[in-house]
């Protein structure tokens, strides 16, 4: 499915690049406020869920060049491994200093978006 | 090291089932699954060491102290069952590795069986309710696919009991939380149980208690909600059907065990009464059913409920003996059913069904296998020398002791017509010569390694058969922890002022809005919004 019409054309490149840039915005503030890894993938997945509609599938797959399972795992492998990471100094699991929550949830940003964006191409490509 | 024992048979599996997605080459798929099975066998036969010296392990999860924090508590009773889950684990991970060829492996089948296990063993070790709840989420939603990802369009329509009666059950339990929570105030078992020991005559424990009944009977397949298992187990394939009647209804077991043992105070007759009433048309049903069957695995899914009976019995005594009973029970079962659905599913490959009525010969035709099966089926239904007797036994004279004859009355009732129902596969499957498969069934031929990993499983359950000593004293001692409330919460009341070492300290930050000391003020800005 494509929208043909010119407005939308023109203007999405730009509310996508302004999508991810809110994405990143809550994803920074969720450390210690409100938000965090989850939303900023949900929001970063409908910039691509929105790229899908407007410009087809086949150009959004040209334009993302990953797997989005392969995120989705190496996201979920980033996540797993900085909750372990603090047995090795003797600490009890998911111990947390000041930066690896981030971590943390940087790894939930890539599982979100991975997924999404594999279940949008999925629902896509069987149409 | 062993501080970081509770959760290392949680995560692991975990991290194994993602390197398995990341992988697309089949054989390092199977390497990686393996080898990663192998390790969680030693791991938990570790932590079943450091339970010898330590008696509890607790892990607290980020470094928060307890009653709020997450604390992992594996006590005697966690780590028995997590060693169980991981050898019947191993056995069918390598049983489905083995079991098809690279091209005709489902891609999802492995990683999920490794969620499931996760699952399965954090509900083992877990200390608190939401935890468990996570944790029966996890194994529920992962058993949901493993269901449904193999099965034929035309069978799918067997998945829906399973799948509506796990989602009523998931509910409730959320209810019978949130309830516990609201009188209690907190969900950590150690906790609940110094709260309750406060307010042991207040009803509202009693309905605690019937609520988590319920939602547990509901997993473990109690009397009027055991509908969905037989159903839905048969169809499965042979790993997935052995790893589901081996471990998912011994979850429903052990959470009882847990809510009863340890969280609610010791004297709800009550409820144990209504849970021993359950327990005679779950044996009575459960092994009629088995009779009137007509392929092998159906009649061992309803050999399972009526033994889920013989365990609700030992619930429902509810003495230090019986609980020892219990557990030994559960050890015997756990393996004793998992190489039976496995014997089951190679005789299915062997002979290309599972009907009786199309089955036949099987004794001449593979004489290990149908030896194998019988020694189980005796096994299963409780003849001496075997690993189901001293379980039995050890019940049966129990009740006895209290005078409650009635049970033991119905308990050899069940065994007998349980053994008939088992006696009946061999005698119309195995020894019969007038069938149609035949000659033909040359065609199916099954791989060494299967058999030697069922034989493997045969083997051990022999072992605790055939020297049931030091299980049986295991199976006491952990009883004996199980019912020594004051231990566990003393354990982990230890861990109410832990001093994490945070790497920065909280800054206290002054508020922007400056609060008028005058009280005028406030009363104007009042005056004005009325």
């Amino acid at each position: 499915m494509k929208i043909k019409s010119l407005i939308v054309t023109a203007t999405t490149k730009y509310i996508v690049i302004l999508l991810n840039i809110v994405a990143i915005a809550i994803f920074l503030k969720g450390h210690n406020e409100p938000g965090g890894g989850f939303i900023a993938g949900t929001i970063s997945a409908v910039s691509l869920i929105m790229l899908v509609i407007v410009y087809g599938i086949n150009y959004t797959k040209a334009l993302i060049k990953f797997n989005p399972i392969i995120l989705a795992i190496s996201g979920l492998l980033i996540a797993y491994g900085i909750c372990i990471t603090p047995l090795f100094f003797d600490l009890p699991f998911m111990f947390h200093t000041e930066w690896s929550p981030m971590v943390f949830d940087f790894g939930v940003y890539l599982v979100v978006v991975g997924v999404i964006s594999k279940i949008i191409m999925m629902i896509e490509e069987t149409k | 090291m062993i501080s970081s024992l509770p959760v290392l048979p949680v995560i692991f599996p975990m991290i194994t089932a993602a390197m398995i997605l990341l992988f697309s080459e089949v054989k390092t798929r199977r390497l990686i699954a393996s080898a990663s099975s192998v390790v969680q066998v030693a791991i938990t036969v570790m932590m079943m060491l450091a339970i010898q010296t330590h008696q509890i392990l607790i892990m607290p999860m980020g470094g928060w102290a307890a009653p709020f924090g997450i604390m992992l508590t594996v006590d005697s009773l966690s780590a028995i069952m997590v060693l169980l889950t991981s050898i019947v684990s191993v056995a069918v991970i390598h049983y489905s590795i083995t079991e098809k060829t690279e091209k005709q492996e489902h891609p999802l089948r492995l990683p999920l069986i490794f969620f499931c296990i996760a699952g399965i063993t954090l509900s083992f070790v877990t200390g608190d309710l939401f935890n468990l709840f996570v944790a029966f989420e996890i194994m529920l939603i992962a058993s949901y696919a493993l269901l449904t990802l193999e099965i034929d369009r035309k069978e799918i329509s067997h998945a829906y009991p399973y799948l509506a009666i796990n989602i009523i059950g998931s509910a409730l339990f959320l209810c019978a939380a949130g309830l516990t929570y609201s009188l209690f105030g907190s969900l950590n078992f150690a906790d609940i149980a110094i709260s309750s020991t406060l307010i042991m005559t207040d009803p509202r424990i009693v309905v605690i208690a019937v609520l988590f009944t319920l939602v547990f009977g509901m997993k473990a397949g109690f009397f009027p909600l055991y509908y969905w298992l037989p159903n839905s187990y048969p169809k499965l394939p042979a790993p997935v059907g052995a790893l589901f009647a081996a471990l998912l209804t011994k979850v429903g077991i052990y959470a009882l065990l847990r809510i009863f043992g340890t969280m609610l105070p010791h004297q709800l007759w009550g409820v144990y009464s209504i849970i021993l009433l359950l327990a005679i048309p779950t044996m009575i049903l459960g092994a009629v059913g088995a009779l009137e069957r007509q392929s092998i695995r159906e009649i061992l899914s309803f050999n399972l409920i009526s033994h889920i009976g013989i365990m609700m019995v030992a619930i429902g005594l509810f003495t230090q003996e019986s609980i020892a009973a219990l557990i030994y029970y559960i050890i015997h079962h756990v393996l004793v059913i998992a190489s039976l659905f496995l014997l089951a599913g190679l005789i299915e490959a062997r002979a290309g069904s599972g009907d009786l009525k199309k089955l036949g010969n099987i004794w001449k035709q593979s004489p290990i296998l149908s030896f194998l099966f019988l020694i189980q089926a005796l096994s299963l239904a409780g003849i001496p020398p075997l690993s189901g007797f001293w379980g039995k036994w050890m019940l049966i004279s129990e009740a006895l002791g209290i005078g409650a004859g009635v049970f033991v009355a119905i308990i050899v009732i069940t065994s007998v017509l349980s053994l008939w129902s088992l006696l009946r596969i061999i005698t119309t499957g195995f020894w019969t010569s007038s069938a149609t498969t035949t000659t033909d069934s040359s065609n199916h031929i099954i791989s060494k390694d299967m058999v030697a990993i069922t034989l493997s499983l045969v083997l051990l359950s022999l072992l605790i058969g055939l020297s049931p000593n030091s299980v049986i004293k295991t199976a006491r001692r952990t009883s004996q922890s199980l019912f020594n409330q004051f231990e566990y919460t003393k354990k982990v009341m230890e861990y109410r002022s832990i001093r994490t070492p945070h790497y920065h300290t909280p800054k206290i930050i002054e508020s922007p809005i400056q609060i008028s000391p005058e009280p005028i003020e406030i009363q104007e800005i009042e005056e004005h919004q009325g």
